[in-house]
């Protein structure tokens, strides 16, 4: 078990060759599992599915769960991206595009518009996507009840009898206790009106869009052995109440300090003259709305 | 922007090539219930079986299990010798496969899972005569459908689409259902659907 530098070192070694490795790295068996897994996944909507999740060359929590399914479902053909938090750059999503690359033959991409698969951590991207893209997003806690049910198999009857009482409970105290629901990324939302589903930690910003998408979303949870799915058209509603209607994240008088943009998800860090710096999370709508290049982001 | 890849990336082997086209498709017509998703062409000796053989060794290996319910059951063996999954009853089967004669039994019969493991449910290929025409008309919503979705079936009686509907009332146990035709073409009716049966 290496680390995502590991993966650097792993692709470095065995240069452009990948010589020994299978197309997409996991063998058959494992393919077919997972794709067996996969379309009971978008048959029950929102409902975790077991996997046997594989051994990967990189640590558990670094998105084997995502890259599981992108090799299971990746062809030749297939234009894929890897966002990590919204960046392509960072070391993480460029050794995973990489190593999909490397084993597939599938052309990378950095931008939205030209990939037919996204794996991501942490972020839906601002442009719409088609229902000819399929968004696979990585899943540290599955379990949308783990805070309030930590016996995976308590909570996998909570889920069989649709009993979500507790977790309203807990969303109440929260509002009782802080005026809100706090819960920031990864707001657990109802799916289909029948399973609550933790949408993984993206922000607020992004959980609308899970809502009559066109597009279908994966969700893997390697560590955790999980996958589920939210196919396109489906009702996604984050848990509200009546008196504290759900919002999202808002940035009042701010816009990116790159591209000027003042309708994406900014991220704020501090700087060394004691100021803030706020640039848009994704860098690939960072880079259209800087070159000027129109992209629908109403989802 | 596009990136240059290696052109030395592993080549997939014909079957495993097939295997993943296979799984697009059935994840296109999964996703999106009632639509029509062309199948990888399937050997030209598998005959009006080809499109069903498709699919079943896209799905089967030796961890899953098997059942035909067919007149013609050729293609048992067909599966057992290139999947090597085990044959099992109907009852509990993982995977079964069934000419259009046999849906309606077999739509009653088979495993619809658990209330907490409702996955481990039978996943059913029904061979059809046709998919996109036909007198049986399946109109669908819910889950992977924007408004309605209109499916025209040949071949099909539509007391094996009533017996879905009920065997799917107790959502989230239920059986999904793959229809193939000899043509090629695939189309879904995963237990999320709601569906109205005009014929
Ligand atoms: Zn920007």
């Amino acid at each position: 078990m290496v680390s995502a530098t590991g993966v650097r070192a792993l692709i470095d070694e065995r240069g452009a060759e990948f010589e020994g490795y299978t197309f997409g790295f996991l063998d058959d068996m494992a393919k077919r599992e997972i794709r067996r897994t996969i379309l009971k996944a978008v048959a029950i909507p929102g409902h975790q599915v077991p996997f046997g999740s594989r051994e990967m060359p990189i640590a558990r929590g670094w998105g084997t769960g995502g890259l599981q399914i992108t090799l299971a479902c990746v062809g030749a053909d297939d234009t894929i991206k890897v966002i990590d938090q919204g960046d392509d750059a960072s070391v993480n999503a460029v050794n995973l595009r990489r190593l999909i690359a490397k084993t597939t033959g599938a052309r990378e991409t950095l931008t939205t518009g030209e990939a037919t698969l996204i794996q991501s951590r942490h972020r839906i991207p601002e442009e719409r996507m088609t229902a000819a893209q399929i968004l696979i997003l990585q899943v540290p806690i599955p379990e949308p009840l783990r805070h309030v049910e930590r016996s995976v198999a308590s909570a996998r009857a909570m889920h069989a009898e649709a009993d979500y009482a507790r977790m309203w409970l807990a969303l109440y105290e929260d509002v009782v206790r802080n005026g809100e629901v706090t819960a920031g990324a990864g707001y657990p939302v109802m799916v289909n009106g029948r399973f609550v589903m933790a949408p993984s930690p993206i922000p607020r910003w992004d959980i609308p869009k899970l809502n009559q998408a066109d597009t279908l979303f994966l969700f893997g949870a390697g560590r955790e052995k999980r996958i589920y799915a939210v196919p396109p058209f489906t009702n996604v509603q984050p848990l509200e109440f009546d008196d504290y209607p759900f919002e999202i994240e808002a940035f009042p008088n701010m816009s990116c300090r790159r591209c000027g943009a003042t309708d994406s998800y900014l991220v704020t860090s501090p700087q060394a003259d004691g100021g803030t710096l706020s640039v848009c999370s994704d860098t690939s709508y960072c880079d259209d709305v800087l070159a000027g290049r129109k992209v629908e982001n109403q989802w | 922007m596009a990136i240059d890849t290696s052109p030395q990336a592993p080549r997939q082997t014909v079957v495993a090539d097939q295997e993943q086209r296979a799984f697009r498709a059935l994840l296109d017509a999964m996703s999106r219930p009632g639509t029509i998703h062309e199948l990888p062409e399937a050997r030209a000796t598998d005959g009006a079986w080809g499109s069903a053989l498709v699919v079943m060794q896209c799905l089967l290996d030796h961890e899953v299990t098997f059942a035909v319910e067919a007149d013609d059951r050729s293609v048992h063996e067909q599966i057992l010798r290139r999947t090597g999954a085990r044959s099992d009853v109907l009852a509990a089967a993982g995977y079964v496969l069934a000419d259009a004669a046999h849906a309606l039994e077999v739509i009653e019969m088979a495993s619809e899972g658990y209330l907490e493991e409702p996955e481990r449910s039978a996943t059913v290929v029904v061979r059809v005569d046709a998919i996109g025409s036909g007198s049986l008309r399946a109109v669908l919503s819910g889950p992977g459908i924007e408004t309605v979705q209109s499916l025209a079936i040949e071949g099909l009686d539509a007391s094996a689409l009533h017996a879905l509907i009920e065997r799917n009332a107790l959502y989230p146990t239920g059986i999904d259902i793959v229809l193939v035709d000899p043509q090629g073409r695939v189309a879904c009716l995963p237990r999320s659907a709601r569906i109205e049966v005009e014929d």
